[in-house]
């Protein structure tokens, strides 16, 4: 990131190319489905970045650094919708509880699942668990990024993950 | 194990899960336009930096020109007023010597009146008042110079024709009637020079139309040589001179 602010353009490739999925993924978690808002998030939040590259300062980890402009960008949205997508855990349950256990069948059940359920979770327990899953950050670096304690987002990542084995567990 | 906490098999479970789940990636159209926007400004960037350090390249220049041009205007300034002040103490100095001695002014004092700070002065690059106040100066100061040249030589012939033997008979005409320019032949060792010489002499004051001294010449000759015949010019004269003595 210091190259690219210094003037050297090929670093923000590299930049991108490692970083780009990750921040999708994080987005689109958010919601339910792919949508026009997770492109038009994720879209600012990259120009965000390239209009404060004078800013950046090499006190953190640059994950931590674009995972944080991506927060606060999602808290901006939520608050202007002045609602969260939360949709019914049980309701999502039934919809795939019907299909037949063959393995392979299971698992991309499973995976459908988890990514339903996880759209489903309430907004601090699901952004604490798709920034260890997504960015890999530590706890300290989440409580970084998100602007609390390290305890608090232990504790939203245990009700998170207490959460979605209840959903595998009623799948299976 | 509380009921708050979950085993790390689960959780391990749960990371593989989701880490088997479909990677997806943002459309390539976004991909494209961020990569543009970031490419985009930087080559802005470089441009406004290229701009910046053009526009600000004429300020230091600028100020850099003005203080060197001050500095040069302050010390042209300097060198004028030492050049000044010297002249005006020499002028001071050439004063005293000729109230002291007169006869000591002489050419190689003249000629040390600062001939070339008039040249430099002179020279296109200082046309200022200053350069102008001080050439005026330095003509006016020249003019008396050739003033007191011209007073020290007539003094000096005053002088001489004092010496003279002749004069010794005579009492001297002021400094301001004789302006005799011929020169009067004195012989060192002879106390009365010959008729000869005083008769050629007085030729000369006859040409140069110095009547005065030719007067005072000629009483001087009749004294000693009361019937001598002149040449034909000089007896001429001094016939003219006769008549209107009488008249």
């Amino acid at each position: 990131m210091l190259n690219y602010s210094n003037g050297d353009a090929a670093a923000f490739d590299v930049l991108y190319a490692r970083h780009k999925g990750g921040l999708y993924r994080y987005l689109l978690r958010q919601f339910n489905q792919p949508s026009d808002i997770v492109n038009e998030l994720f879209q600012d939040i990259w120009m965000k970045l390239i209009k404060s590259r004078h800013r950046y300062q090499q006190t953190a980890k640059f994950t931590t650094y674009l995972y944080h402009i991506a927060h606060n960008r999602l808290v901006d949205y939520w608050r202007l919708k002045k609602a969260e997508p939360h949709e019914d855990i049980e309701q999502l349950m039934g919809s795939d509880a019907e299909q037949q256990p063959d393995h392979q069948l299971l698992q991309a059940q499973y995976q459908r699942v988890i990514k339903q359920h996880i759209t489903a979770l309430p907004v601090e327990q699901r952004e604490a668990f798709l920034l260890k899953e997504e960015s890999l950050l530590s706890l300290e670096q989440i409580a970084e990024v998100t602007g609390v304690t390290r305890e608090t987002v232990k504790s939203r990542l245990r009700y998170a993950m207490k959460k979605l084995k209840q959903s595998l567990v009623l799948l299976s | 194990m509380s009921n708050n906490e979950l085993d790390p098999h689960t959780e391990q479970k749960l990371h593989e899960l989701y880490q088997s789940v479909e990677k997806e990636q943002p459309p390539n159209d976004i991909d494209q336009l961020i990569l543009t926007t970031a490419h985009e400004a930087v080559k802005i960037e470089k441009v406004t930096q290229l701009t910046n350090r053009r526009r600000t390249w004429y300020v230091p220049v600028s100020v850099a020109a003005v203080i060197v041009i001050s500095f040069s205007v302050v010390l042209t300034l300097d060198i004028e007023q030492q050049i000044i002040q010297p002249e005006s103490e020499l002028h001071g100095l050439d004063a005293v010597q000729e109230s002291e001695a007169p006869m000591m002014l002489d050419d190689k004092a003249a000629s040390s009146i600062m001939p070339e700070p008039v040249e430099r002065l002179s020279s296109p690059g200082a046309g200022q008042s200053n350069v102008t106040q001080a050439l005026t100066k330095q003509k006016r100061q020249m003019a008396d110079q050739e003033k007191k040249q011209a007073v020290v030589t007539q003094r000096n012939q005053q002088a001489e024709i004092a010496a003279s033997p002749m004069a010794s008979k005579a009492q001297l005409p002021s400094v301001q009637s004789f302006s005799s320019t011929v020169d009067m032949p004195v012989e060192a060792d002879a106390a009365v020079p010959s008729m000869d010489e005083s008769i050629q002499y007085m030729q000369r004051l006859l040409e140069a139309e110095q009547y005065a001294d030719l007067k005072y010449e000629m009483l001087i000759f009749r004294e000693s040589h009361p019937d001598y015949e002149l040449p034909p010019a000089l007896r001429q004269w001094e016939q003219q001179m006769s008549i209107e003595d009488s008249d």
